[in-house]
């Protein structure tokens, strides 16, 4: 498993790097500047996962993350955090607005229902834009009192967007997020799975 | 100026010294190869570091205007000192003129919203904003007769702080008062210690303070960055939050403070590089705050907010140059900033700034 982690000149990037240690050894980060279109297929056969970083500014800003997520196959899970969430809902089409007041270094409650049990958990945000889910990039989870939407995800279950920082010291329990990314791909795989048993 | 002698903390104590020299970086070196080399060439040796605010980024800051001449870094081979468990008293007592604040009240209240609006915006979260204070030395009867060293045992005396240094150099001195540690290296450990939260008029109590759901958001930004610029020096061993919003008592203000640890074999000149300039006095994300601050500010920073301290073999103390003063033919220059986030109020920045000035006698316009 080899990950590609797209760094869009954030300070949390080195965090999220390691972080994702634990799901695989080989952790690659290139800057948005140097992401490559004719680099495109070299980047989908050496990596499993793909990850979009935090960062400053709008979506809007990094075309090239943008043209990079078009391209990315439907069945490999791209991870997009915060900036990465929004750069997966910009390209399904969906708003993304400012936020007021904004919410950096604080942390909100969220619920995950689970067929087993609900639980609480407290997650790190640093934002001051939102997204307004659609049909195309559904919210899984909001943040309790302010109800923005904290866990999103497509249609395919292929791209997964986390609003809050799941690399920050706030966030308290950064096992459940990592065991959530790491099911999702072997959801995925297993998915892939059943459509070629079809064929 | 020259003749004054060296004074730096060193573990716990000060070293004081009179015999130095002074080695600069030069301007077609990087900072890491001018390390390296005096590493190389001096590791036993007891050297003093200084290291300015710009060092590495000097492209965003070409268009700011000097206040003395100082360049990007500087290394104090100490060849002969002596341990001082304690700062003597001053010989004699100060009587310094009314420092002056290089930008007028409303323009920094104006500069507060305008990076308001850059946060809402998405572009950074945090920005630590500062100003320049002057106040001169040259004058008439009120013509400052002390020597550096004594000016430095006075403000001493006012500015209470773990991590001081008096810097002479050919034509000004430093004179650091810093409460602040910014990196320590010890065995195969690094521990920082960023400060963000502070006491003023209108936070007056340190329950006030530790109760402040800003100054805490303000200082738990600080410690994530911190914890991504130690991430960046090692891929194996990850950063580890040590403290979290302890309080530092200075008796002119009180601040909260963290720590952050990080398992490293790396020296100095590898490090030092990787991780400056200090999260707690920048802003995040760090490379977008250092644009903003280059927008709004007028003047370079310089030693201000730069790093200095103690190296030796592979053990060092650096601290974060705040509590800073240049002491040059004309002038005694001071500054002071705060951290500026969404929902700080202007005025209440504004009182802050001045408290960071201690018993200083300030005027603006």
């Amino acid at each position: 498993m080899k990950i590609l982690l797209i760094d869009h000149n954030d300070s949390f990037t080195q965090n999220l790097k390691h972080w994702l240690k634990d799901i695989s050894n080989t952790v690659d980060v290139l800057n948005e500047s140097k992401i490559l279109a004719s680099d495109f297929n070299t980047y989908i056969k050496n990596y499993d996962l793909l990850v979009l970083s935090p960062g400053p500014h709008s979506p809007q800003h990094y075309l090239r993350t943008l043209e990079l997520l078009k391209h990315w196959p439907k069945n490999k899970l791209v991870l997009g955090v915060c900036l990465g969430a929004q750069c997966m809902a910009f390209v399904s089409g969906c708003e993304v607005k400012p936020y007021a007041p904004p919410f950096h270094g604080k942390t909100s409650l969220v619920t995950w229902n689970s067929l087993a049990e609900n639980q609480t958990l407290t997650v790190a945000r640093y934002h001051s834009l939102k997204i307004e889910p659609n049909d195309k990039f559904k919210c899984l989870i909001f943040s309790e009192h302010d109800h923005i939407p904290m866990v999103l995800e497509n249609e395919l279950s292929s791209w997964l967007g986390f609003q809050f920082h799941p690399e920050s010291f706030l966030t308290a329990e950064p096992e459940f997020w990592k065991n959530l990314v790491v099911k999702k791909i072997s959801d995925l795989k297993s998915s892939a799975l059943s459509v070629d048993q079809l064929k | 100026m020259t003749g004054s002698p060296l004074i730096c903390f060193y573990k716990d104590k000060f070293i004081r010294s009179e015999n130095f020299e002074v080695v600069r970086q030069p301007v077609d070196q990087n900072l890491s190869d001018f390390l390296q080399k005096i590493k190389t060439e001096h590791p036993d040796q007891l050297k003093i570091v200084q290291v300015n605010f710009e060092s590495g980024h000097s492209d965003f800051f070409k268009n700011q205007k000097s206040l003395y001449p100082q360049l990007d870094a500087k290394v104090y081979l100490i060849h002969e000192h002596t341990q001082l468990t304690k700062l003597p008293a001053p010989v004699a007592s100060l009587e310094l003129n009314p420092f002056k604040v290089l930008q007028t009240r409303s323009a920094f209240l104006e500069k507060i919203h305008y990076i308001q609006s850059e946060i809402a915006k998405g572009r950074l979260y945090q920005v630590n904003f500062t100003s320049a204070f002057v106040s001169d030395i040259s004058n008439g009867q009120k013509k400052l007769n002390q020597t550096a060293e004594n000016l430095f045992l006075n403000l001493a005396q006012k500015f209470t702080g773990h991590y001081p240094a008096l810097l002479p150099d050919q034509d000004f001195s430093l004179l650091c008062f810093s409460p602040e540690l910014f990196l320590r290296g010890q065995g195969n450990t690094l521990t920082a210690q960023p400060i963000k939260g502070s006491t003023h008029a209108q936070l007056v109590s340190t329950s006030d303070l530790l109760n402040s759901q800003k100054e805490e958001a303000e200082l738990s930004m600080i410690v994530d960055l911190l914890r991504n610029d130690l991430n960046s020096v090692e891929s194996k061993c990850s950063a580890r939050v040590t403290r979290h919003r302890e309080l530092l008592d200075l008796n002119y203000i009180q601040h909260t403070y963290s720590e952050i640890q990080l398992d490293s074999t790396k020296c100095l000149s590898q490090i030092l590089p990787i991780v400056l300039p200090a999260g707690s006095i920048s802003g995040c994300p760090k490379l977008e705050s250092l644009k903003l601050i280059s927008e709004i500010e007028t003047y370079k920073r310089q030693a201000y907010t730069g790093v200095l301290g103690w190296w030796k073999n592979n053990e060092f103390e650096l601290n974060v140059t705040i509590r800073n003063f240049v002491r040059t033919e004309s002038d005694l220059i001071y500054n002071a900033g705060c951290g500026i986030v969404y929902d700080s109020n202007p005025l209440n920045e504004w009182h802050e700034l001045l408290a960071k000035t201690g018993q200083l006698k300030v005027q603006y316009e």
